[in-house]
């Protein structure tokens, strides 16, 4: 059992409507299930209810995990060489709705551009899509609906000039 | 059972040190452990990091219940009269530390305040408090230190003055 920084937060608006935010930090044990740490959440937001007179809108728990192991590191050349313009996007359908969903890859690798273009059948692409697709995954759309498919996808770009001038010795 | 939603996302930083986030979404079941969610993004991370050949320096779990019954709502006499520029600023002793920690409340209850000071032995405040140093509940400050007890508190002032500019005042 290990224990994970939280954060609670809640979003208030007052009566001019001007939001706010209120924050609390907890160490909770991993072995809490998201029914108790909802519950305790609904504990805070109650307490903190109780001395405001602005109105809560929404309510969350933050986790910031250490990184898992076996992820690459910034160094060597291949990524040197990456470059955050160039982002990959799979297009998802979902359950309930005719609108998909988009999945951005920034940086996206080298290795899985064939002629070109997006290469789909790319082991790595095909591993994540296998990932966002399985049920037991319960990976959803922003409006928790259920992923179905891969539909297809492209290679794009989305410039972030104003940092990539940083970087350069004049 | 019900389902609760999530929201992963992490940071990747390219050879330029541009950085950038993306992020993915879940309904898992409310039974699931913390561990299982962490246990989760992390083999999200770990395909994800096959995909790009930028890296991954940070990553962050939201997890977004529906709000709870029986708080107020943003209606009535009292609520009209709220003011997120008055906050409580309540002031813990945290173990393992000399720094206090603040704890931040916006719109402060009218009925909290006292003399215009925070009423921090009223009920009220004082459920709060007991709330957030009752060691088995787990509140830290942000440096995980677990909070002590309370110190002392003021009102204090938070201008938001683009939101007050376009607040609907007529002029």
């Amino acid at each position: 059992m290990t224990n994970l920084e939280v954060q609670y937060r809640g979003e208030l608006v007052d009566g001019l409507g001007v939001h706010g935010d209120m924050l609390s930090y907890l160490s909770l044990p991993d072995t809490a299930t998201l029914a108790q740490t909802s519950s305790a959440l609904g504990v805070w937001a109650a307490a903190v209810d109780g001395c405001v007179d602005g109105a809560f809108t929404g309510v969350s728990a933050v986790i910031v995990p250490p990184l898992p192991g076996g992820l690459k590191s910034a160094t060597g050349a291949t990524w040197l060489d990456s470059r955050m313009q160039q982002t990959g996007i799979i297009d998802f359908s979902a359950t309930g709705t005719s609108r998909r969903y988009g999945q951005a890859l920034p940086s996206f690798s080298n290795a899985a551009i064939s002629g070109g273009q997006f290469d789909i059948s790319n082991a790595a692409v095909q591993a994540l899509i296998s990932l966002l697709l399985n049920p037991t995954g319960y990976f959803t759309n922003a409006e928790k609906q259920s992923l179905e498919a891969a539909l297809d996808a492209l290679l794009s770009f989305r410039k972030r000039a104003y940092l990539a001038t940083r970087s350069y010795v004049l | 059972m019900a389902n609760i939603p999530l929201h992963f996302s992490c940071t990747v930083e390219d050879g330029l040190g541009v950085k950038r986030s993306t992020d993915v979404y879940q309904s898992p079941p409310d039974t699931t452990t913390l561990a299982q969610v962490v246990a989760a993004m992390g083999t999200w991370l770990s395909d994800l990091d096959a995909s790009t050949d930028g890296a991954i320096v940070a990553d962050q779990v939201r997890i977004i219940p529906a709000l709870p019954g029986g708080l107020k709502s943003a209606t009535g006499a009292t609520w009209g009269r709220s003011r997120n520029m008055l906050p409580g600023v309540l002031r813990y002793s945290s173990a393992g530390t000399s720094k206090a920690w603040s704890s931040v409340i916006p719109a402060l209850a009218a009925a909290c305040i006292v003399a215009g000071k925070p009423d921090v032995h009223g009920a009220t405040l004082g459920t709060y408090s007991t709330l957030l140093t009752t060691g088995s509940n787990g509140y830290t400050n942000p440096n995980g230190q677990a909070l002590a007890a309370l110190e002392s508190g003021i009102i204090g002032e938070r201008k938001s003055r683009k939101q007050l500019q376009a607040s609907s005042r007529a002029v």
